[in-house]
């Protein structure tokens, strides 16, 4: 057992638990989905694979895990890092068993579905690896506990101690944070490109083996059954939303990510390689967010919505009625007729009410009241598709003319409601 | 149109129309009304309304026939629904019932009758109010559950109790007890409905539904009094965890209402 003193002495598990949760909050990443993980007879808990949100914090994020650094005392010294090793911050460590009784003990009590550990980098990245590997040993091992595990792989760490960890998490993830190599160079000099994507490479190479070993032989190793994940910070360097899409869309296809978080740049530390920023980008964020999800569930390609002429995303309106706008002479749509796929492209229809009028309209031709009825949200595919070959509303068909009148419904949506930024806002 | 609206309006604007009417009065249980159910096509019958006991004095005129429940009987309807139509649609059936809507009941039984006569593809038909009704209350129901499956809190009472009190909008107990019977097997614990006085304990040969006759807060109190150190690392943590430059309280109450809050150890 580990146990890490400072200066003043062994501090009390209120004043850590406050530091290190405080410090660990830059962390976006918060789902408890992805594994159905099984209790055992002497065990405690299970995952669930649709995850479970417990609470939400003020800032209107879920809470699902308990998210902590093992240690906010770290060797490097990033620049947009909160616990950077120049900064002059209280620094605190937990020991294994204090992680242990503080998971275990909210769990039980459906506070968390499980942990989050992450860590500053104490020593050198193998040494800080062989911590979260105990604690999550532990966990599974000791104290049977069988709720989520998400467990940092640590920048730099032996693959062998990555793979070790792997097999008692659910999710691992390693984040790059920052979208190019030169902003990396710039911004955290200790950390090399290598050692961000190579764990993330070998622990897909691993699950990607297993799962091939398993097609043809019954195995019970669990490795990493809720895949991978990483964050990227939105603002604090120059690159544009195509390079972060274009670096999204590769992440997912090489190293079949779960998911890609996007994450506002929060300025906590004065430096000059960095922007003064007066609030974080959280507009920015979404449309990336709502880009990804364009990605992942409506069949797009990144060059669709951004090239070399588009390189950043429009604020104003959402990245399908930008597309859509740009691509006028596909619609107006009809919604009676249109497949699948197209359908899926339409401004306002997610994926839900795309399932819906495929299902309605085999039973009857579909009109604006039967898809008002059935819930489809007609605010912006009103522009973009006919029922029976008609418009809901007449419009010049131009794209500024369709861009003008959405901007002059959402303006004045938003004025009566405070901007939530709900990431199914279409 | 709507046929419940239809319906009330008659009860209550046209006592002489009403004399015709045919109504089936229920024990209130699921049973019971999958039993009128049964009678309902057993003697090829067709009530205006399905009302549980507890209103039948809000039924003036027409014709009242009280419904045994029947567990045979309910079983065989069951099972034609789960075999003519679908399981989903049963699980729909349930969790509408449960919502405990006045007037869910003839929702329910349109539904069925729906069901029978369309089978598989009867929740294709998005367009019809009868379906759409069903499946609005139904998802609203389960959003419940799933919401209440992470902000139910236990407390740890003396002798390693865990108790937890809630108050659903609906009634979902009953649907919450098997995923925390899975979850903390090896724990005694305790879920408690205050709005319905219903209580579900855990033990080693499973989980029973009580009811709650007596309940006293203040003996309540001082059995939780050690768990008010984990209570406070939780509150600790929770308001640790904000990032300050992000807040948006619209946003927290929107994905937590906050009806829900009364419960929650860290508000």
């Amino acid at each position: 057992m580990i146990i890490i003193e400072f200066g003043e002495g062994i501090m009390d598990l209120k004043e850590k638990l406050i530091i290190l949760s405080s410090a660990a909050k830059y962390d976006v990443s918060c789902v408890s989905s992805g594994s159905n993980r099984k209790n055992t007879t002497k065990g405690i808990g299970n995952a669930s694979s649709f995850g479970i949100c417990h609470s939400w914090s003020e800032d209107g994020r879920c809470i699902s895990l308990l998210k902590i650094l093992f240690t906010n005392f770290c060797i490097y010294d990033c620049a947009y890092c909160a616990n950077r090793n120049s900064n002059d911050i209280k620094r605190a460590a937990f020991t294994v068993d204090e992680i242990s009784n503080l998971t275990i003990n909210f769990y039980q009590r459906n506070y968390i579905e499980g942990l989050f550990l992450s860590s500053g980098i104490i020593q050198n990245p193998d040494f800080t690896m062989e911590l979260l590997i105990q604690v999550v040993k532990k966990l599974r091992t000791e104290l049977f506990f069988n709720g989520y595990i998400h467990v940092k792989a640590i920048p730099g760490a032996d693959l062998k101690l990555i793979r070790e960890a792997g097999l008692y998490a659910d999710r691992m993830s390693v984040n790059i944070e920052l979208p190019s190599e030169s902003s990396l160079k710039l911004l955290a000099p200790n950390k090399k490109k290598e050692d961000i994507l190579n764990p993330m490479q070998d622990i897909n190479n691993q699950i990607l083996m297993l799962n091939e070993e398993k097609k043809r032989v019954k195995k019970k190793t669990v490795f990493v059954p809720a895949g991978q994940s990483t964050q990227l910070i939105i603002g604090a360097t120059p690159d544009t939303d195509l390079q972060i899409m274009k670096l999204s869309a590769g992440l997912y296809g090489k190293y079949h990510l779960k998911r890609v978080y996007y994450s506002a740049f929060v300025p906590v530390n004065n430096d000059k390689r960095l922007p003064t920023l007066y609030s974080p980008p959280l507009l920015r964020e979404n449309r990336l967010y709502q880009t990804d999800w364009l990605l992942r569930y409506y069949g797009f390609n990144v060059d669709e919505i951004l090239d070399q002429s588009h390189p950043y995303l429009e604020e104003d309106v959402d990245p399908k009625v930008s597309w859509a706008l740009r691509n006028i002479n596909l619609f107006p749509i009809e919604i009676n007729k249109v497949d699948y796929a197209l359908m899926l492209r339409i401004p306002g229809i997610g994926v839900k009410s795309v399932e819906k009028i495929i299902k309605a309209r085999k039973f009857q031709t579909l009109n604006y009241e039967a898809l008002k009825k059935m819930g489809v949200g007609l605010k912006r595919a009103k522009y973009f598709i006919t029922c029976n070959g008609k418009m809901l509303e007449k419009v010049s068909y131009y794209p500024e003319v369709i861009r003008k009148k959405i901007l002059h419904e959402s303006y004045s949506k938003k004025r009566k409601e405070d901007s939530m930024l709900s990431l199914f806002s279409y | 149109m709507n046929l419940t609206v239809k319906k009330e309006k008659k009860i209550l604007c046209c006592p002489y129309l009403a004399i015709n009417m045919l109504y089936y009065i229920y024990d209130n249980s699921f049973e019971g009304l999958l039993t009128a159910v049964f009678t309902a096509y057993a003697y090829k019958t067709d009530p205006d309304d399905i009302i549980p006991i507890s209103r039948i004095g809000e039924v003036l005129f027409g014709e009242k026939i009280i419904i045994q429940s029947d567990i045979e009987k309910a079983e065989r309807v069951m099972h034609g629904i789960q075999k003519k139509i679908s399981d989903k649609v049963f699980r729909k059936i349930v969790y509408a019932f449960l919502s405990e809507i006045e007037g869910i009941e003839n929702n329910i039984f349109q539904y069925i009758k729906l069901g029978f006569s369309l089978g598989k593809e009867l929740d294709n038909h998005l367009t019809n109010s009868v379906v759409l009704r069903i499946r609005s209350i139904s998802r609203k129901v389960g959003l419940e559950i799933s919401r209440l499956k992470g902000l139910v809190r236990f407390k740890k009472l003396d002798d390693n109790i865990y108790y937890s009190p809630f108050a659903p909008d609906y009634n979902i107990i009953s649907l919450l007890a098997p995923h925390f019977a899975r979850r903390f097997a090896t724990q005694k614990w305790i879920l408690h409905d205050t709005k319905r006085k219903l209580m579900i304990k855990n033990s080693e040969n499973g989980w029973e539904i009580l009811e709650v006759v007596d309940f006293e807060p203040k003996k309540l109190a001082l059995l939780e009094k050690n768990d008010k150190i984990t209570q406070d690392l939780w509150q600790n943590f929770y308001k640790n965890i904000t990032i300050p430059e992000r807040k948006n309280i619209t946003l927290q109450k929107k994905c937590m209402p906050q009806r829900y809050w009364k419960y929650l150890i860290e508000i």
